[in-house]
């Protein structure tokens, strides 16, 4: 097929990760099983689903495409921000909306693991059932 | 201490500037949100931020279950452009350390178009250019800032 190329794409989200992708111009096309390494969620009859969790899809063709499964298209579904560099290959996968919404309005702390100085992973949730105090600040 | 290189949490929690601090309870209730708070008085000549005012409202807080009243206050939520700017760091921080620089500055500089006075991304893109973080650039946007009003998604300071 014209207008397609095969070339690597980095998908920056919770981490980030290289797949192999089909490229529809600037629209980076990935496998049914890429998909769940570089976001979690999967493709299944039932639309998106994660764990015991699933987004119905009505329109397949929004995702489905001859060569895959369009990331950009799923990103948008789950209401996850996206910023795509073609030429470099790097597309970045913001935090769904709504986990957000729920901190501002519903007072809920959301979840996170980020590295320690040792780079092992902790969480926020690791502190769960204490007090705790989130200090954002930077090195500079 | 847990490292955010890829700044996650200044989108997950709003957040526009350091130091800020949230209070979280037993039950991941936020207790208080966003506010600008520090840890020792270093910089209070220059920011005229004191920290005894927040480590008592702590100690309140944890010993007596007291919350002040600035804690009802509701965090505006972030725009599309400043989220927008938020996924451009995050693009040119992972491009910098990839070793693509001219990527890397393409998206800090379009990230900064965003949001000319997030210190998240203005000021903390400026050491990872080679840029002095306390240096001209960042009195440019301290005093653009200031010009502003101070900008912050947070609990408004009225006190130091």
């Amino acid at each position: 097929m014209t207008g397609l190329a095969r070339r690597p794409l980095t998908v920056i989200a919770e981490q980030a990760s290289t797949v192999e992708a089909v490229w529809d111009d600037e629209r980076p096309i990935v496998s049914p099983e890429a998909l769940g390494e570089l976001l979690g969620w999967e493709w299944h009859a039932e639309g998106l689903c994660r764990e015991t969790v699933c987004v119905p899809v009505a329109d397949r063709s929004q995702v489905e495409h001859d060569e895959g499964i369009d990331i950009l298209a799923v990103a948008k579904i789950l209401n996850r921000p996206a910023v795509i560099d073609a030429d470099a290959g790097l597309l970045v996968v913001g935090q769904p909306a709504g986990d957000r919404f729920e901190a501002l309005h519903g007072r809920r702390a959301p979840d996170f693991t980020l590295p320690d100085l040792n780079g092992s992973p902790k969480s926020f949730s690791d502190w769960a059932g204490r007090k705790r105090l989130l200090v954002a600040f930077a090195s500079w | 201490m847990l490292v955010d290189a890829d700044h996650h949490l200044t989108e997950l929690y709003a957040i526009s500037n350091v130091p800020t601090v949230i209070w979280v309870d037993e039950e991941d209730r936020i207790v208080r949100p966003n506010a600008a708070e520090v840890g020792t008085d270093t910089f209070s000549e220059f920011t005229g931020v004191h920290c005894e005012g927040h480590l008592e409202l702590v100690r309140a807080w944890v010993g007596d279950g007291q919350v002040p009243e600035d804690a009802s206050h509701t965090v505006a939520d972030l725009t599309v452009d400043e989220v927008e700017a938020r996924l451009h760091f995050r693009l040119a921080a992972h491009a910098r350390r990839a070793g693509l620089s001219d990527v890397a500055d393409s998206h800090f500089d379009q990230a900064a178009e965003l949001t000319p006075l997030d210190f998240t991304v203005v000021r903390a893109a400026m050491p990872l250019r080679g840029e002095n973080p306390f240096g001209q650039e960042f009195f440019d946007l301290y005093g653009a800032y200031r010009e502003a009003g101070s900008p912050y998604h947070g609990i408004p300071r009225t006190s130091g």
